[in-house]
Parts: structure tokens; sequence; C-alpha cells
């Protein structure tokens, strides 16, 4: 709903306070076209006004060009630091995703931010030092394939658990209260946000900082999924656990869809791209290259048994999903994520062994994604820092706003536990994985504030679940009914 | 059904071409993971195909790169195939793992002489053979003319030591396909590892004495100290990487796949740069788990797990390295060396099993195992371009024309 209001919101707004949207354009300047294919005809009947071409949105494509001295060429012994330190590090990350290290965290009750997260946005950091140099810039663009493929399997992985029976079980409002408690915390983010990049980013002239504000709206408006455990209540005839990790579920669903708007309305242009359309245009692309792939990799998978066969299938069909998308500047985790729905969904075999391999690899990729994200975080940067403190704030104000909304509303019946879960559960690992999606969309000084934002803002909301919603919540409350 | 969905695919991957219309496109991130994923699945159904009318998978593999690599369809650019080349190091250092993992040195104790005559007759045979060849044939080749008599004869040594390299890749990867076992398999397995030490022995004194001939100071105990420091210094390596993997075959139960994986990688990266031949490093640790351990059995089977995607790759962006155009310069004496090759390895191989008194098959067919040439080739070819920069890169284009025998010896590989 709330990414449906900004789908019509955007353009007026960008184009009232001056700066460029990327919707319906004009032709590109006549070219060699190695293809035969003439320029595309203007889209619109009515003159555009003249723009100023926005440097971010400029950006050719990471297929011709990488961030400065993302290219430099690496001596023998910095690929072998390099390469045996990833290897410690890919290590770390396995042990990290360890089911026992899952089970764990379970037994503690708390989330594995903290227990491997948080030491691995650390290691993240410390990685990138020019002193330590395993992470420098020059092997972080090296390691990008890797990235595609993690952030393919992502959106592979949550777009495989929305099959029918997920909405099947859906208790009567829930839809409703999902739609509200990731919206409001989408728009009270996006809002405050947008209004501190609009003073701070240096190309505020230009729709960067919507961008920007629209990717942290999405990762706000996400909670983790070890959420439904934070419940004090945790009896399943009571249904709250269910309840909380179906609206959990359909909060990431809201993150997708904003993420596929940011992606679709936020491209880039210039001679290195030939197919310029407008934003709306790229939206059904995305739409109809995800619903293409889903049944291209529900035909392949259904080729094969279990075994080597069918996980190089599997493999394969992510990377190439995950690869096109890339390619064509959309994003990996809203492509595979469609796709992941339709091969869910269509009557196909070996579903099971999918979904095994899918979450095997799921959380230590995630915690891969932490030391990316830890090692693209700039510390030294006051703006990201200023960007967290509003970040959290706004999220916390939008859930809350979000979770009473619900209950005054009527919308469906949620305890009063499930109300304070639903307002104090931290941010997801999805919303690290936007992080990462918009350092592969766009080349931009501010994704490092997004960074911060975002990893500072779990650690932040992980260490206010501990103070305050487990600790100073009396016992007994939570089979009180609020509504 | 396979072939709509390899249409399905290259529609797909055509039209996502179309969208970065220079020709410099797809060195990137995206690029990489998309003809990676194209090409996993595309020679995966085309191999299958080529299973269904008879012929190995391997061929299939093949033939996907060479029609959708740049010399054909141009579905997957130059830039993407160099950036996926960091598979072939991958594969090599795993097909020698499973090689090494393979050579179960009791059981094959009745095979040590037939595979020392091999090596002998066969392989040093056929070396001999192509230097004469080569020096026969220098009026065909262009970069030879204007040399005196014992420089054409120490450039045709090191050009026939270049070429009489085998392919363990081939022969391991059609071994697991056909599920082949026997005197024969494991001669010729034995064989091809055993022959690369000695190739990469010869190639280093061979190439230090040519070099004396044009007037560079040869430090033969350079040479030998480079020597020392590649094989026996790869061996211990090997073993060191042997005796970690064991522990982790020993004290971790889930993960191997992985875990092999990575021990490849790091052998094929790191190996290469600190100059050390990252085909014995893999092969000792292979060696070692299978002989000193009780782990070789896991081993070999979470090998075999891993690799596939990898030789998928690895044979797919070879079909799609090989130089057509290339091949059509150099076809005159291209066809003359394979022939020489084939004929020296044959005949040597049927002789060697006499004078060793092998079973029948090892006379008849292991010459047929020998034929195919590929990584170490390749590698030797690239050496030789850096050791003679003058006239190395038209003599490489010759030594590279035999990538193309690999389409045509899958098919004689079966009677293994």
């Amino acid at each position: 709903m709330c990414v449906l209001a900004a789908a019509l919101l955007v353009p007026g707004a960008c184009r009232a306070l001056g700066g460029q949207f990327i919707g319906p354009m004009p032709a590109p300047p006549p070219q060699p076209a190695p293809n035969l294919i003439a320029p595309p005809p203007p889209l619109t009947s009515q003159p555009m006004p003249a723009r100023v071409p926005d440097p971010l949105l400029l950006a050719p494509p990471p297929e011709v060009v990488g961030p400065p001295g993302s290219r430099s060429v690496l001596s023998g012994a910095e690929v072998i630091k390099a390469v045996l330190g990833l290897v410690v590090l890919f290590a770390l990350a396995y042990v990290g995703g360890h089911p026992n290290m899952h089970a764990l965290e379970r037994r503690l009750g708390i989330s594995h931010l903290v227990t491997t997260g948080l030491p691995f946005v650390l290691l993240g950091v410390v990685a990138h030092l020019p002193s330590v140099g395993i992470l420098s810039d020059a092997v972080l663009w090296e390691i990008r394939p890797l990235l595609v493929l993690g952030l393919g399997w992502i959106g592979f992985t949550i777009g495989f658990r929305f099959n029918a029976r997920l909405i099947d079980g859906l208790s009567p409002g829930m839809a409703a209260v999902g739609a509200v408690t990731s919206g409001v915390p989408f728009l009270t983010v996006a809002l405050f946000c947008g209004a501190l990049l609009l003073g701070t980013e240096p190309t505020y002239a230009h729709s960067a900082f919507l961008r920007d504000a629209l990717l942290l709206g999405a990762a706000g408006a996400m909670t983790a999924q070890s959420a439904p455990h934070l419940l004090k209540t945790r009896d399943a005839r009571d249904g709250s656990f269910n309840r909380i990790w179906s609206i959990v579920q359909l909060e990431q669903l809201a993150g997708v869809a904003g993420l596929t708007f940011v992606a679709a309305y936020f491209r880039p242009q210039g001679a290195a791209v030939a197919w310029q359309l407008p934003g709306t245009a790229w939206l059904f692309i995305t739409l109809g290259m995800g619903t293409t792939m889903g049944a291209v990799i529900a035909a392949t998978l259904g080729r094969v048994k279990a075994g080597p066969e069918f996980s190089l299938l599997l493999l394969g069909s992510i990377c190439f999903t995950a690869g096109m998308a890339s390619f064509l500047r959309l994003s990996p985790i809203v492509v595979c994520f469609i796709a992941g729905v339709i091969v869910v969904n269509l009557p196909a075999r070996s579903k099971e062994h999918a979904r095994e391999a899918l979450e095997r690899l799921e959380r230590p990729i995630y915690l891969l994604f932490l030391l990316i994200a830890g090692s693209l975080w700039d510390v030294r940067q006051w703006q990201g820092w200023a960007l967290m403190a509003v970040f959290v704030a706004a999220r916390l104000i939008g859930k809350w706003i979000g979770a009473n909304a619900s209950t005054r509303r009527g919308l469906a019946k949620i305890t009063r536990d499930e109300r304070r879960t639903l307002v104090y559960a931290p941010l997801g690992a999805l919303s690290s994985a936007i992080v990462i999606n918009a350092q592969d969309l766009y080349f931009s000084a501010t994704v490092s504030w997004m960074v911060t934002a975002v990893i500072g803002g779990a650690i932040v909301t992980e260490v206010i679940v501990q103070l305050f919603a487990r600790g100073l919540a009396a016992p007994g409350e939570a089979a009180e009914t609020a509504s | 059904m396979r072939f709509v969905l390899l249409l399905a695919l290259a529609g797909l991957m055509d039209a996502a071409r179309s969208f970065a219309p220079l020709a410099s496109i797809g060195s990137g991130a995206a690029g990489t993971a998309l003809a990676f994923g194209f090409l996993l699945l595309a020679a995966f159904f085309l191999g299958s195909l080529f299973k269904q009318i008879g012929l190995p998978r391997l061929t299939g593999y093949i033939v996907a790169g060479i029609v959708a690599g740049p010399q054909v369809l141009g579905l997957v650019s130059t830039p993407m195939v160099a950036n996926l080349k960091i598979f072939n190091g991958v594969a090599t250092a795993l097909i020698a793992l499973t090689a090494g993992v393979e050579l179960d040195l009791r059981a094959m104790r009745p095979l040590f002489r037939s595979i020392a005559w091999l090596i002998v007759v066969a392989i040093l045979g056929t070396a001999v053979l192509l230097t004469g060849t080569v020096y026969l044939s220098r009026g065909l080749l262009p970069f030879m003319a204007g040399l005196n008599l014992p420089q054409s004869w120490a450039v045709a040594a090191t050009l026939a030591v270049t070429m009489v390299a085998q392919s363990p890749a081939v022969v391991v990867a059609l071994r697991s396909e056909m599920e082949a076992d026997g005197p024969l398999t494991r001669t010729v397995l034995g064989v091809v590892v055993m022959s690369d030490l000695v190739v990469i022995i010869l190639f280093a004194v061979v190439s230090t004495i040519t070099k004396t001939f044009f007037g560079s100071e040869a430090d033969a105990v350079k040479t030998a100290m480079t020597l020392t420091w590649e094989v026996p210094g790869s061996m211990l390596a090997g073993l060191l990487i042997g005796i970690v993997a064991s522990a982790f075959l020993r004290y971790v139960k889930r993960g191997t796949a992985l875990f092999v994986v990575t021990v490849a990688f790091v052998i094929a990266e790191v190996g290469q740069r600190i100059d050390f031949d990252p085909l014995i490093v893999a092969l000792m640790v292979g060696l070692y788990v299978r002989n000193l351990t009780p782990w070789g059995e896991r081993l070999y089977a979470e090998a075999e797990t891993a690799s596939l995607p990898v030789y998928v790759v690895f044979f797919a962006v070879t079909g799609a390295t090989i130089h057509l155009n290339e091949l059509a310069l150099v076809a005159a004496p291209a066809v003359i060396f394979v022939a020489a090759r084939a004929t020296g390895f044959l005949a040597g191989a049927t002789l060697a099993g006499w004078l060793a008194h092998a079973p029948d098959a090892v006379r008849k067919y292991a010459g047929l195992g020998l034929t195919p040439q590929a990584g170490l080739a390749l590698a030797l070819a690239l050496l030789f371009v850096r050791t003679f920069p003058n006239f190395g890169a038209g003599a490489a284009a010759l030594v590279r024309s035999g990538e193309a025998g690999k389409l045509t010896e899958p098919k004689t590989e079966p009677v293994a």
C-alpha cells in the first residue's frame, strides 16, 4: 500500500524539488547501434523540462567501471593475504551459521546479530583497514560476483517461503496488521531520514536523497525472523507465535516491494545502457523477469532428483537469475524473490530438497553480508551516525504507531505481548541485504551512511529489546488481550 | 524438454546481453554471475542431450562453450570468459585431488611396471618423435625462420615437450562419467599423473638449455633451485595440506564438499603465486589422504559432489576459449603434430605394453587415453611465450591448436 502510494507521489515530489526523476525520459542522443536497434522515440508527447544530469544516476553500470580504486592491480602478496583472509572469514561465517550456534541463540533468547552478527560487522571493519587489507576496495570488487549470487540466494529463499499455505494460514485481519506495521515505519523512516538526507547529502538538488530515504524505509519496515521467539508466551495453542511469524513474513514482502520500486525508478542512464525505458516499464520488466525465470527454474529443477545434479541446477538457476537482474541493474533480491514465489507455488517435485539446500546457506550468506557491510562502514562520517539515530527513532515511532493503530482500528485481535514484540523486535537480516544491494546498484558515498544507519540501528534495536522488552516487562502481561 | 529449456536459456541470455551495447561489456560482477549461471545450465543440458545420443557429457559441455562463446553466438563475451577462467585453477586442483585420492598405491603396485614403461617409451618416445617432426616441419613455422641448426633443434625440443603433456582433467572426468575401472583405467590414470611431473621437470631443463643457444645466460644453479622449490616444495606443501584435510575429515562431519572446494581454491590461487605447482600440491593431498589415512573414500565422494559444477563450467569455458581463428592459421602444422603425437602415443603404448607384459587392453588402448591435451599444455604454452618472447606467440598458438583434439578424443575414451 505504502509502496503504491510512493509510486504515485514520488515523481511529482521529485520534480517539485527540482530534482531528476528517472521516469519517462527523452531518447538518448543518437549513437552507433551495434545491435541495429534504433534509439527509442520519446515516450511522452509532452515536452520535458531540461534536466541536469545526476552524476549518481548517470553512473554507467558496474560492467564498465568500478568505483575509484577498485581496479588497482593486486600484487601476489596481496592476493595471497586476501585469499587466506577470506578463507578464514568464510570459515567463521560457516561456523556462525551452523545449526548448533542457532540453537544456542534460541536457548539464550538473543538474536544472531549479537552472537555472531556484531562480531562479523567488526571483523568487516577490521578487514577493510588499509593495514590489514583483506577486504580492500579491489578485493571487494573482485568478490562482487559472490555478492550477486548471495543476494539472489537470499531473495529466492525468502520468496520460497511464500507458498499458498502461508496466505491460507493467515488469521483474519493479519494481512492488514502486517501492512500497517510495515507501512507506517516505512513512511516514518523514509520521511525523517529523507529530511535529514536532504540537508546533508551533497547532491540534494537531485533525487538521490529520496532514493536513499526509500531504501532506508524498506530496510526499517522489516523485522527479524527471530521476532516470534521474543514472545513471553510461546504456547502454540495461543497462536501468538504463528501470528507474529506471519506478520514478519508480510513485512519482508513490504521490504522487497520497496526495493522493487527503488530499483525500477532510480536507474542509471547513458551510452552504456541500451534500454532507455521509463521506470514503470522497468517495474513490469522486473515482474516479468522474475515470473519467467521462476517458470524456467521450476522446469529445470523438475528434470533431476536430489543429489549433486540438483544442487548444480539450483546454483546455476539462482546465479543466472541474479546475474541477469544485476546485469540489467535490477535488484537480484527482488527478481529472485519473485522466481522463488513462482517455483514454490507451482506443482513440482523436490521442493523439500530445494528448501533444505536454500536454508542451509541462508545464515552463512547473511553473515557474509554483515562482513561486507562492516567493510563498507565508514565510522568516521558523522552523517551516518546522525542518520542512525534518526533511523532508530523513526522506526520505533513508526512501529509503535503501526502496532497501536492496528489494535485501535480493530484490524485483528492481538495481545499486548504481541504488540510489544512488534514494536521492539530488532531489524531483520534482510535489511542488511538491502544495504548491500544498494551498494551493488549505485555508486554513492551515501551507501556508507546507510550502512551505519542500518547496521548500527540493528545493534541499537537489539539492545533495546534486551533492556526493555524482556527485562522490564512484568510477567503475566503476555496473556492479556489488548483489545 | 531439455532442448526447449536450452532454447529458453539462450533467448534469455541474448535478451540480457542486448541491454549492454558495448562489446567490452560483461567484465563486471553481474556479467560474471550471468555467464557462470548460463554456462552451468546450458552445458549441463547439452551434456544430457549428448548422453542421450551416446556421446560423453563432457563433449556436450565443451560444445556448449564453443557455441555460446565469443567465436560463434557470442552469448558469452570475451571478458566474461576471461573472468570465468578462475575456475580453471580450481578445476585443475580438484581434478588432481580426485586423481590423487584414486591412486591407491598398494592396489596399483602390480601396475607400476607398465606405468614406468609407458612413461619411458610412450611419453619420452613421443617427445623425441615430436622433436624430429617439428624440426622437419620448420619450413611451415614462420617463427623458426632464420634459426641456425642448434637453435632449431633446441626450439623443436622445447615445443615437443610442451606438446607431449597430457590431460589428467579429461581422463579423470571421463573415468568418473563412465564409471570405468580396471587395469587400463588405473594404468592410464597413473601415467598421465606421473608424466605431468616428468614434463614439468623436462620443460625446465630443456628451456634452460635452449636459452643458452640464444645467447641468454642460463643459470643452471638457479634452474635447479627453482625446480627444487617447485617440485619437492609442492610435494611438501601437499603433505601439510593433506594433514590438515585429514584432521578436518576426522573431526568435522558437515560441510566437507565446501571444504574441498575451498582447499582447491587456496591451492590454485596461492600455489601459483608462490611458484608451487597446484597440480602436484593437490595430487599429494589426495595421495596422502588415500594412502595414509582412513578417510580416502569420504574425500573421494565429497570431491565428486563438489566438483560437478566446477567441471561443467571448466569444460564449457575451455570450449569458449578455443581459438577457431588461430586453428585456421596454423592448420597445416597442427594437423601434422597432432598426427605425430597420436602416432607416438599409440605406437609407444603398444610397445611399452609389450615390454611390460601388460594386459591386452593396456597394449591396445592405453595410447588413446594419453592423447587428450589441456591444462598443463596451456600453462606450458604461456610459459613458452614468457620464456621466448621473440617467437613464443606463434608457437603458443600452435600448442593451443591441440585443444581442438579434445572434441574428438572423448569419443575414443569410453573403451576404457
